[in-house]
């Protein structure tokens, strides 16, 4: 370790003998318009040796070698190359199309994006920064194709996406999300603000993605944070603030027709009413609110806007020697909870992250260059004292508390409560206490990057050390106040619960996780004559730590060869050679190779004929990529004895815990990665002076060595079988992409769009053969809903009756079903309960007329449209996206009838079946109200499957940039004013909940809508 | 040079990195080996076998608890019904069940997984320590008890099953056919036998080792499976007059009872168990004052652990209170009460005169129905008016403890009251005791010779000189709760049938809930008058001071078919296992 600090200060010493100057230019840059361009890049080709324009345009420059081309570069511009041959060089830049982005971000490396043949989706920041949500998984819906991102829930800190690139094709959802590496680590990239991300990269298919290896299998999102660049410094710095409203609420029933529907359900199940006249005429007059209450939990506990506020300051520059990116990041967002007077602490929930980044290269000599990143993140996430960090406690007690529950404060100003249970929802919010989790994040990398050229031209090497820390401890802080109930007659008060004194805990969180990762790669890049040639050569490993666990470790050797003929054949050989400790000695290393194959039609001469297509690439991959995510326990392969629980023995206190050992599942030294073989082929078109647009992309994927669970073996067996790779699902699908940018004249303005669509079918799982074809699994896609069909309601017509129509009871006191209709077996049916498809004619309704019913419930497409427009100084756009193909079960109090005291009634349990109602010919959308579960409505079925389809305006952006003659007068060279909006608007067939929510009962902090308002300044 | 040195120092990091990151292993697994090379580690897994002995979910719930731990299997039969709406007990009462349908008492898996425990370990323990040779002897024995003990769980439940004595690989062909009845009764009671050798002696398997498997238990074990037996479910053609193999012997043969009899009297001539009739105020015990004697008696079986001699093989709980809280009745705090016990079981108490209520001198009188019971009345059952916890019981309509719509209120108008012990607090400041679930125990032994003795040689004859005729031996049960002079059985001397019935009359309501009656009503083969018929409670209305009580025919509608007098094997099997073959009828 000594030795390697001399080294590295001997490096750097010696790096410092520079060479002389000889020449020097100057000049100014202007945009089309004439006005002077700040901040264009100006460097001397194929060095480090550079500068930038000024606030007026100006620069010079001393040249190494002269009359050496010199490159102007600026972001949205075309770059020039212009031969220093004249001390004075004045250039006016003009605009590049839009979107078209020089390099590509690959694995290990960057290639141009002509000679690019994998399926690679990408993004900008700008787009990303767009979506105004501090959570960058939430930015991507409809950014990228092929990307499926669903948001479950809203909550500051909490809000995750579930993000899978091309579907599904793997038999276990959780296996199935894609490798995601920030600045090629694998890190937590959600609270990576957009302001740093430089380039966002999803690759899909196995050309891309065969140097990942046996991580590769399930797509692998690569995104790259800024880095320095040669030039003065430029500061940047934004403020946001921003409104959020949840984007749903279901509607819940008053007290009034609460207590009218639950007497209704009480006398259908043959039960007396629980309200009385009385009651009614209280609810109905509002008269007596300690002891008849009319709550709208939503309106008191819910406020309607809570605010965020987001800030971002970075400079970014360089001179020869260093270049830098540095910025810091804070991030405040407010909870939606309402905050009372006299609360004993802050219980609203919220998200706090601080953020700092330092991103530094140094050029220690020509040809050795030293990076070194460094990331640290604070961030606290505070909730409700009751249950874990993500508890949804607070909003299933306002999905599932009758509104005539309880007072929330008696005369007294104590809390009231109620005998059948629940937490006053006043008292959670005031009194309660709150829990916090603080996580520190610590995230560093060091790199050297080694010209070889003196061994052979074009050949570099560079290494990388990298680690990421995490820790995570948290407070809970807790009381719980007593409740009463109130009787104003006699002015008494029962207690109801007892109260529990102050307590303060520490929350254990996630404790402690760490990451090493090393790689050494060596880089070959040449040109000769017309053939382009380039090689990569790289070993990684990785060692993961989390708390007391043994660290799980991994290690790839990673190979990649391109090859390209006149820029107009292209090919590609990619491979990954990695090992996991997931498996057995045996089994540990697989071989992971894909081919690809481009051909720029638009490079050969008989294209140059046709100058209204300017760019027309079909290109075309073959690969395996395997998946070694096959679920949390990890020595999976080996036979273990698991201690476990315990046996009481003995006559006293000399017994307790006598613990208990006990064989594991049956260990399995054949367990193997899974493996996707994936082919794809598409082509990119670009044509009338490549302001149109267009990318196709057709791929299928057989994933085999699933890893799963044999369905056929007895249980005789007596023990928990190995999983085996015996699974197999096929997946295909195509995405599409188009747009038309026309930046030409003072309107500009652009039309995008794309869809995706995947579908996957599974091939086989090992599946005893099902008594009907149909309860059959293989054949369908992954996680397809099985369920009852429903055909309509009972009616009276359906049961025996005497002679005067009133329906004839059973012994059991149930109505009888006539002759003919298929026989229920889970409870007594009456007028008014769903009727289900007797699929197999049997005569009797069972598990057995279960079926698939609608599809997964992971969307099949996606898609979006955006549009946008600049005039002068102002630019409006606006992105719709959508997805759909899925289908939801919406169960529990999210969609049935109260089924016990506590739960609450929806809007459409107003239009129940009742004979009146059926009589009168009334719009029928729910069964007959039901006193408790009933088995036999409330099942899997058609009624409570919802399609999952919505189309929703993701983002809406206005904005305005401040004349620079403005501007720079104040010593700013860019000055932007901004509005948005995020989730404003959303169609969708689930009508009570956000239709992204991740509870089949809807009770997860609501997903939100955003109003955006920042300012940008650039210095 | 520059160069060269960070050449150098790519290669360090090169092989700095081929220290194999892959190479771990977990510290917190075993193998086999291991496992049964430490002693202590042996024990261990032992332990974990005796998981196999039935419990509900939770150690603390005692018995053969269904449906998550709230339903017992008593109320699949006619001694209760459970009180919450939806139960999937019901299956097994209202004629919903098949092979596809779920088993609520469905131990196949279960049973088969602790089979495959014990068979594992029966092959390991020649790994453990020379020095523990006695130790292993032990486990070696009790390893064998519990497969026998699982073995015969299965046949109960499904009849003959396949006998499984070594670990099966996963590998191998698994279409493994199901033994016959007799194969299965003769492995059984053969490995009883074994186990005997190697068992602790009863004395030993008490106080700090209470609870292990004693030769008296595989003396028991025997004794309850023979005389399953020789019970007419078996010892005949079958429930389907086929004599099919699978679930029966196919022809009667009497020598079976006397087989029964013998081991029944093998234990009782242990001299070692006795019925337990703790006197005195052990065990803080506050309620005596308002408890009779036989009562307390009675009800102190289920939670005395020293000194309790009627204990044969027993499953003993920490410090709970989880069975009080699951019984009280639901009008106090926390009470669940999830079991209602049916009009026919509170009539089958008799009175504390030793006569049924039917029995014209019984002084039984139906307008004021719980007074004079039989002591095991009061140990067993919660009544309307009984005093507990502070106040009275009311189950009667629109009382505290049965009012309208309240979760889990009584049916019958009873709770059950067994296993519980009266001073115990479920709420405020709870407070917690030690109970035990007697799987076998000396009651059951007595009243095992008594039935087996009147089938064989008649009520009152003792031919092989065990020392006691089977009329001794109900009286005996009878006279810990009854006087001596009440305790007498009125059957006529030498009236087989007569003593039949009170022979099962007095099993029914000594180890009522105990996991017996659904069983002993089949293999006595009376299914249709007892499982077949709708579930009887009482009615009880306050009109001021006083109760009316009003029995009411049917509150649970209850179904039995023939076929109903074993389950199903579980459809799921018979699809994976082509050997496998159905029971007849279903």
């Amino acid at each position: 370790m000594k030795k390697f600090i001399i080294l590295t200060i001997g490096i750097i010493v010696l790096g410092f003998h520079v060479t002389a100057q000889i020449a020097r230019i100057s000049g100014t840059v202007t945009d089309e318009s004439g006005e002077p361009l700040p901040g264009v890049n100006i460097v001397e080709k194929n060095t480090t040796n550079g500068t930038v324009s000024d606030i007026d345009g100006n620069y010079s420059l001393s040249l190494q070698t002269p009359g050496a081309t010199v490159v102007f570069s600026f972001i949205g511009f075309e770059t020039q190359e212009i031969p220093a041959n004249l001390t004075t060089i004045d250039v006016q830049m003009t605009a590049g199309s839009l979107g078209v982005d020089e390099v590509v971000i690959v694995g290990y490396g960057t290639q141009k994006k002509e000679s690019v043949v994998g399926s690679i989706a990408t993004t900008t920041s700008e787009e990303l920064k767009q979506m105004g949500t501090p959570n960058l998984s939430n930015a991507l819906a409809g950014r990228v194709s092929g990307v499926i991102s669903m948001v479950g829930s809203g909550r500051p800190g909490g809000d995750d996406a579930e993000i899978y690139v091309r579907g599904v094709a793997t038999l276990n959802s959780d296996n199935s999300r894609p490798l995601i590496l920030v600045d090629g680590v694998e890190r937590d990239f959600t609270q990576v603000d957009a302001e740093d991300v430089e380039s966002f990269s999803v690759l899909k298919d196995a050309s891309a993605t065969a140097v990942y290896g046996v991580r590769g299998a399930n797509g692998v999102i690569l995104i790259t944070t800024k880095r320095g660049k040669v030039g003065k410094p430029t500061i940047s710095a934004r403020y946001t603030t921003t409104l959020q409203q949840p984007t749903r609420l279901p509607t819940y029933l008053g007290s009034f027709e609460h207590a009218l529907l639950r007497n209704e359900a009480l006398m259908n199940d043959g039960l007396n009413p629980r309200f009385t006249e009385q009651d009614l005429q209280h609810f109905r007059d509002q008269d007596s609110p300690y002891t008849h209450p009319d709550n709208d939990y939503f309106e008191d506990f819910l406020r309607k806007v809570s605010y965020m506020h987001n800030m971002n300051i970075n400079v970014r520059g360089g001179s020869d020697r260093l270049r830098y990116f540095v910025g810091t990041n804070g991030m405040y967002q407010d909870g939606i909870y309402k905050q009372f007077e006299g609360a004993r602490t802050p219980t609203n929930a919220h998200f706090k992250r601080l953020n700092l980044r330092s991103n530094l290269d140094f050029d220690l000599t020509k040809t050795t260059t030293l990076s070194l990143d460094l990331n640290s993140r604070i961030e606290r996430q505070q909730n409700i004292s009751i249950g874990d960090i993500g508890s949804t406690s607070l909003f299933s007690e306002m999905n599932t508390t009758p509104p005539y529950f309880y007072p929330y404060r008696l005369p007294n100003g104590s809390y009231g409560g109620n005998p059948d249970g629940g937490a006053n929802i006043m008292a959670i919010l005031t009194d309660y206490g709150y829990n916090q989790v603080n996580d520190n994040i610590l995230e560093g990398t060091f790199k050297l990057n080694q010209k070889l050229d003196f061994v052979t031209k074009g050949l570099s090497a560079r290494g990388m050390v990298s680690y990421n820390s995490y820790f995570e401890r948290g407070t809970k802080v807790g009381y719980w106040p007593p409740t009463y109930t109130y009787d104003p007659q006699t002015d008494t008060y029962t207690e109801i619960t007892e109260e529990t004194p102050p307590w303060i805990s520490t929350v254990d969180g996630d404790g402690h996780r760490r990451r090493n990762q090393m790689e050494v790669a060596l880089n070959y890049a040449r040109t000769f004559n017309e053939h382009d040639v380039t090689g990569l050569l790289l070993y990684t490993q990785t060692q993961s730590f989390a708390n007391q666990n043994v660290p799980q470790g991994f290690l790839g050797y990673v190979g990649r060869a391109t090859y390209a003929y006149k820029q107009r054949y292209l090919a590609e050989f990619n491979f990954g050679y990695n090992g996991s400790d997931q498996f057995d000695k045996a089994n540990r290393y697989g071989f992971f190779p894909s081919f690809s194959a481009g051909w720029v039609i638009t490079e050969e001469n008989f294209m140059k004929n046709i100058p209204a297509i300017s760019f027309l690439k079909i290109r075309g991959s073959y690969g395996e990529v395997g998946n070694d995510k096959i679920g949390s326990d990890r020595f999976l392969y080996l036979q273990t004895y698991n201690l476990s629980g315990n046996y009481f023995y003995g006559t006293d206190q000399s017994f307790g815990s006598q613990s208990a050992l006990y064989e594991g599942d049956l260990g399995n030294t054949n367990v193997t990665w899974e493996v996707g073989k994936k082919s794809n082929a598409g082509f990119d078109m670009k044509m009338f002076d490549s302001k149109f647009s267009l990318s196709l992309d057709l791929f299928r994927e057989m994933r085999v060595n699933i890893f799963t669970s044999r369905n056929t073996t007895p249980n005789m067996l007596g023990v928990g079988l190995p999983r085996e790779n015996i699974g197999k699902v096929e997946n295909k699908g195509f995405e599409i992409e188009t747009g038309y940018d026309n930046r030409d004249g003072q309107l500009q303005y652009f039309v995008r769009g794309m869809f995706s669509l995947s579908k996957n079918t599974v091939v086989f799982q090992d599946e005893v053969v099902p008594k009907f074809e149909y309860m059959r699994r293989t054949g369908k896609s992954v996680g397809q809903n099985f369920g009852l069909d429903v055909v309509g309601y009972y009616t009276p017509d359906d049961f025996e009756t005497d002679g005067s129509g009133n329906l004839i009871l059973s012994e059991a006191g149930n109505p009888i079903l006539k002759e003919g209709n298929a026989v229920p077996t889970w409870e007594a049916v009456q007028p008014g309960d769903l009727k289900y498809l007797d699929r197999n004619n049997d005569g009797i309704l069972d598990t057995f007329d279960e079926g698939p019913i609608g599809n997964s419930r992971i969307p099949q497409f996606i898609y979006s449209i955006s549009n946008g427009y600049r005039y002068k100084g102002f630019d409006f756009s606006m992105m719709w996206q959508g997805s759909g193909g899925n289908h939801k079960f919406i169960t529990g109090s999210g969609a049935y009838e109260p089924v016990r005291e506590r739960n609450r009634f929806l809007e459409i349990h107003k239009e129940r079946w009742t004979v009146e109602r059926w009589q009168n010919d009334e719009a029928i959308n729910y069964p007959r109200l039901s006193s408790a579960q009933n088995s036999h409505n409330h099942r899997n079925n058609t009624f409570y499957l919802q399609k999952g389809d919505f189309i929703r305006l993701k983002n809406l952006e206005l904005g305005y940039n401040f004349p620079k003659r403005i501007t720079s007068g104040l010593g700013i060279s860019n000055l932007r004013l901004y509005a948005g909006g995020t989730n404003t608007l959303t169609f969708a067939y689930i009508k009570n909940f956000d239709p992204e929510t991740g509870s089949s009962s809807g009770t997860s902090y609501p997903q939100m809508k955003l109003w955006t308002f920042g300012v940008n300044v650039t210095f | 040079m520059k160069n060269y040195i960070t050449i150098i120092i790519l290669t360090a990091l090169i092989f700095s990195a081929c220290e194999g990151p892959l190479d771990v292993k977990p510290y917190d697994k075993y193998e086999a080996e291991f496992v049964f090379s430490v002693t202590k580690k042996a024990e261990e897994y032992v332990l974990n076998t005796y998981n196999v002995l039935p419990y509900g979910n939770s150690n603390s719930n005692g018995y053969n608890r269904l449906d998550g731990g709230d339903a017992m299997i008593a109320s699949a039969s006619d001694e209760a019904m459970p009180n919450m709406s939806g139960s999937t007990v019901t299956y097994l009462t209202n004629g919903s069940l098949s092979s596809t349908s779920p088993n609520p008492d469905n131990t196949w898996n279960h049973n088969y997984q602790y089979i495959r425990a014990i068979n594992l370990g029966l092959e390991n323990l020649d790994y453990m320590p020379e020095v523990d040779q006695e130790l292993k002897e032990q486990y070696y024995g009790e390893l064998i008890f519990l497969r026998a003990f699982a073995h015969f769980e299965l046949v109960k439940r499904f009849g003959g099953i396949p006998i499984v004595t070594r670990p099966l690989n996963v590998q191998e062909d698994l279409a493994i056919p199901r033994n016959t009845f007799e194969e299965c009764i003769d492995f059984i009671v053969g490995e009883c036998d074994l186990a005997i050798q190697t068992l602790l002696a009863p004395e030993e398997a008490s106080g700090g080792s209470l609870g292990r498997i004693s030769t008296g238990a595989a003396m028991a074990l025997k004794s309850r499976v023979l005389l399953y037996a020789a019970s007419p479910l078996y010892n005949g053609n079958g429930y389907d007059g086929s004599g099919n193999s699978l679930i029966c012997y196919g022809s009667a043969s009497p020598a079976r009872w006397e087989a029964a009899a013998r081991a029944a009297a093998d234990v009782i001539n242990l001299h070692y168990y006795e019925l337990f009739s703790g006197t005195g105020l052990t065990d803080g015990h506050t309620d005596t004052q308002t408890m009779s004697i036989g009562e307390k008696n009675y009800r102190d079986i289920f939670y005395t652990l020293a000194g309790n001699n009627e204990l044969i093989l027993v499953r003993t709980s920490a410090l709970s209170n989880a069975v009080e809280k699951k019984n009280t009745p639901v009008g106090y705090t926390n009470g669940e009460g999830t079991t209602g016990p049916s009009q026919q079981i509170v009539d089958a108490y008799g009175m504390v005169n030793g006569k049924q209520i039917g029995d014209q001198e019984s002084g039984y009188d139906p307008a004021d129905p719980y007074t004079n019971r039989d002591p095991r009345f009061y140990a067993s059952i919660f009544y309307n008016g009984m005093q507990w916890s502070g106040r009275a019981v009311e189950t009667y309509i629109g009382g505290a403890d049965n009012a309208t719509g309240a979760t889990n209120a009584t049916k019958t108008g009873y709770y059950l009251s067994k296993f519980m012990k009266s001073d115990v607090k479920i709420a405020g400041s709870e407070t917690n005791t030690y109970h035990c679930f007697p799987l076998i125990r000396y009651a059951e032994i007595l009243l095992n010779y008594a039935e087996a003795m009147n089938e064989a040689y008649g009520p009152d004859a003792d031919p092989e000189g065990f020392g006691k005729t089977a009329r001794n031996a109900v009286e005996e049960v009878r006279a810990r709760v009854l006087r001596p002079s009440d305790a007498a059985v009125t059957a006529p001397a030498g009236d087989k049938d007569a003593m039949r019935e009170a022979i099962r009359k007095e099993r029914r309501i000594e180890l009522a809930f105990e996991d017996h009656r659904h069983l002993d009503v089949k293999r006595w083969m009376i299914g249709p008058e007892t499982l077949g018929q709708n579930l009887q409670g009482m009615r009880i209305t306050k009109n001021g001071d006083n109760y009316s009580y009003e029995v009411q025919s049917n509150v649970s509608d209850r179904v039995f078919d023939t076929k109903m007098y074993v389950y199903p094997i579980p459809q799921n099997e018979i699809n994976k296992n082509k050997a496998m073959e159905q029971n007849p009828l279903w």
